[in-house]
């Protein structure tokens, strides 16, 4: 017994002695806790290649770990990132991109143009399984890459394109490591590597993904040594996660402002995000058909309840498909509004051929009562909340309405069935904007039935003014098309435009060197954040 | 040990769930309270118990008291209606295997056991999430997948029944098939069945409300015990009674139906003290 303690006690001084000496010598590889930013992914990555992946768990880690030719910076504006200057000739469709030479991917393995040919090559090969070829097919002709040197590629598009340089923010695939192989299936989906500030370390399923700084990164080194974003999917655990110090970032719900802003060891940040939320109405319904019952029913709405009700007041209503953040929000108001007035809406449906119904209080047209289902994903809180108010509003005017919360991959498979009509009434769903304007695949009748034009819109101006739109490349041409095309859109009512929310980030005071606040995030560029004790 | 406290647990379970069934049944009638009525444009935030509203409001402003007892009939009907379904099928799957005997019980039982490596909440799952979730898909999955063991339960009392001597005089009467299964047969296998029933509307209970957390079961507005928990997770702090008030009730409801069942199992066993009065 006495040998045993007096080993423990030799065991335990050892311990201590070899504990000192570990801290006493400077060790470059000894981590400390201003080394590691916990960051939040809201679900696991599917795969770690943004030309495969559609999901924003992948593409926060992918944003890390890749980079394109441009990149968006905190002003939402593009910045050269691969490339180091370009050219575009007078027509707008012969681009000339000279690229950055001093960079290396992740392996050691220098960066040339050949990469950037091969991944829009990927992109273009119809074995890849990417929703993003059509970003580089216009009118059924692909853009055409081709390698001028190692460190010049030109592109050749078969008409202007508005959009393009945007989509040149995708990021680049090193042809060293994929060429030959299967892309769908490669092991690289689960191993990147990029030439991005953060390389790829690990990647624990259901736990976190790691990153190591990039040493060599060609914008500056990253001041923060490793990124570790843990996977939780449950918004309330990621606040305890916050609360604990365990993550440095988490979403916050409304109504849970008051009580985070006022945490000490929190700064709160809000933002417009450049997602609104809508009901579409499926156009081939027998009364959806009819643009003066889809304004019937626009009036008999009050948004600022819903906005008020669901968001607490963080958020703005929405009236038109575009943000008020981006330079293509148009600058007058002469847009269909639609005020809450319950009274003209019953008058409007009475326009449009409906009675009211004594027995049921339901407005009926032909016999047939007034009651419609409205579907949306389940697991949405906010969504399945708009869709009770919605029900509550339509209620006192005499319209009935059934409610569906659908698991989310049967959902896409209702809205996304390449046959028409399809099987919904009305839908509530968000609509994630890009940078440009260019709203082709959702409103272009094109679209339909295959495509983002689920609810079957089809106005030839609007289809006119789409066309114009991205094939355009002065920003204040654009502006007065799009300024045309939302008043269109507004008029005609095929989705019932109802927020923008507003981004409530919580973010754990030991994180420095944030950038504004706004829909690039606050981290942006991560080469500059760094931690305090 | 113990058999006076289950006779009082029993006896207190039996009223609670007859209080329950009252109010579920009569509450619609004598009240004209919509349990999904809210004024859409006075949306605040849930309201603590209080004399206007008993066990307070939900986040959009709705009574839960009133959404407590619309939730009762839902999970009442659930309890009912499938179990009535799985007691019929089994009782009658048990009464054919028991009284035939031989090679049909061998293969009906191989089939009851082929149905018991069914997991049932998974089917459940997956038949609401391919069709459209209703409160009848429910009842009926739920009654066809839990009837197996009243069946074997049923089987074993047919079994000791059949080689009695009151079923041989029966017999010997030339008495129908038909009659003798349930007008002789039947009655004496009952009290197995009516503590599995209890113990079964339990456990579809429990069922509904899982299916309804996941929002798989009742689709909003309408109120069960089940989404109405699911609903207040995220105000778990801000209103912990949005949680508590549906929670408790589920326990509640369970715990008697157990309670209950045995109860009812203990006063009928022939082997418990009691066991003279039968």
């Amino acid at each position: 017994m006495a040998s045993i303690t007096s080993s423990l006690k030799a065991g335990f001084l050892s311990f201590i002695i070899m504990f000192l000496v570990s801290c006493s010598s400077a060790d470059p590889n000894i981590i400390s806790k201003t080394d590691i930013l916990h960051l939040h992914l809201g679900g696991e990555p599917t795969y770690l290649n943004p030309v495969l992946s559609t999901d924003s768990p992948s593409s926060s880690v992918e944003g890390l770990v890749f980079s394109g030719l441009f990149r968006i910076n905190s002003d939402m504006e593009l910045e050269p990132d691969l490339v180091e200057s370009y050219d575009v000739n007078e027509e707008g469709i012969h681009y000339t991109f000279r690229l950055k030479r001093d960079v290396t991917w992740h392996d050691g393995i220098p960066f040339t143009a050949h990469d950037v040919k091969f991944t829009f090559d990927v992109i273009l090969d119809p074995k890849t399984n990417t929703v993003r070829r059509s970003n580089f097919v216009l009118n059924g002709t692909a853009v055409q890459f081709n390698v001028i040197d190692d460190y010049t590629i030109e592109a050749i598009l078969p008409q202007p394109f508005a959009p393009f340089l945007i989509r040149m923010a995708m990021g680049i695939l090193p042809k060293h490591l994929l060429e030959g192989e299967d892309i769908n299936k490669a092991d690289f989906n689960r191993a990147p590597v990029g030439t991005g500030p953060y390389k790829f370390q690990s990647w624990q399923p259901a736990q976190y993904v790691q990153l190591e700084r990039n040493d060599h990164y060609y914008m500056g080194k990253p001041k923060t040594k490793l990124i570790v974003m843990k996977i939780v999917p449950d918004a309330n655990t990621a606040l305890l996660a916050l609360e604990k110090g365990e993550i440095d970032e988490a979403g916050i719900p409304a109504k849970d402002f008051s009580r985070y802003s006022t945490k000490p060891f929190l700064n709160v940040h809000r933002y417009y995000d450049l997602v609104y939320t809508y009901m579409g109405f499926n156009l081939k319904h027998p009364f959806f058909s009819d643009s003066k019952v889809r304004r019937a029913i626009a009036h008999a709405i009050n948004k600022d309840s819903i906005v008020s009700g669901v968001l607490k007041g963080f958020g703005v209503k929405a009236d038109i498909p575009a943000s008020p953040v981006l330079w293509s929000y148009p600058d007058n108001e002469d847009i269909p509004k639609f005020a809450y007035n319950p009274s003209f809406a019953k008058e409007l449906l009475k326009e449009a051929g409906f009675k009211v119904n004594p027995k049921t209080q339901l407005f009926e047209k032909d016999g047939k009562p007034f009651s419609f289902k409205i579907i949306t994903n389940k697991g949405n809180k906010d969504r399945e909340k708009v869709a009770q108010i919605i029900q509550r509003f339509l209620a006192e005017i005499g319209v009935e309405v059934h409610i569906q919360l659908m698991e989310w991959s049967s959902f896409i498979k209702v809205i996304n069935a390449k046959k028409s009509p399809k099987d919904y009434d009305a839908v509530i769903l968000g609509w994630s904007l890009g940078l440009d304007p260019d709203s082709y695949s959702i409103w272009h009748s094109s679209q339909y039935p295959e495509g983002f034009n689920f609810v079957g819109y089809l106005n030839p101006e609007v289809d006119v003014l789409l066309e114009r739109g991205r094939t355009t490349t002065g920003k204040e041409q654009r502006k007065e098309i799009y300024k045309e095309l939302y008043q269109h859109i507004a008029q005609d009512v095929p989705y019932l435009f109802l927020y923008f929310p507003e981004s409530i980030i919580g973010i754990n005071k030991r994180v420095e060197g944030l950038s504004r606040p706004g829909p690039a995030g606050l981290m942006n560029p991560i080469e500059n954040v760094y931690l305090v004790d | 040990m113990g058999i006076l406290t289950l006779e009082k647990k029993a006896l207190f379970s039996f009223l609670f769930l007859s209080g329950l069934a009252l109010l579920a049944i009569l509450f619609p009638i004598i009240s004209s309270s919509d349990p999904n009525y809210f004024d859409p444009n006075l949306i605040g935030e849930p309201k603590s118990p209080s004399f206007a509203h008993l066990f307070g409001t939900d986040d959009l402003g709705r009574d839960i008291l009133i959404r407590c007892i619309y939730g009762s009939r839902i999970s009442l009907m659930v309890g009912f209606i499938s179990v009535g379904i799985s007691i019929t099928i089994g009782t009658l799957v048990g009464v054919v295997s028991g009284y035939a005997g031989g090679v049909a019980d061998e293969i009906i039982m191989r089939i009851v056991d082929m149905f018991m490596a069914i997991p049932t909440l998974f089917l459940i799952l997956t038949i609401q999430v391919m069709m459209e979730p209703s409160i009848t898909n429910v009842m009926v999955v739920i009654g066809l997948t839990s009837w197996m063991g009243v069946s074997r339960l049923v089987r074993a009392e047919v079994l000791s029944v059949k080689n009695r001597l009151f079923i041989t005089a029966a017999k010997a009467r030339g008495i129908s098939l038909g009659p003798l299964l349930f007008k002789h047969i039947l009655p004496h296998c009952l009290n197995p069945v009516i503590v599995a029933a209890m113990l079964g509307m339990g456990s579809a209970i429990l069922v509904e409300s899982v299916l309804s957390f996941l929002g798989l079961g009742v689709q909003p507005p309408h109120a069960s015990w089940g989404n109405m928990l699911e609903n207040s997770l995220s105000f778990l702090r801000q209103a912990p009674w949005m949680a508590l008030i549906p929670g408790v009730l589920i326990t509640l409801t369970v715990l008697a139906l157990n309670f209950l069942g045995d109860g009812i199992r203990t006063y009928f066993d022939p082997r418990s003290k009691t066991s003279a009065r039968h």
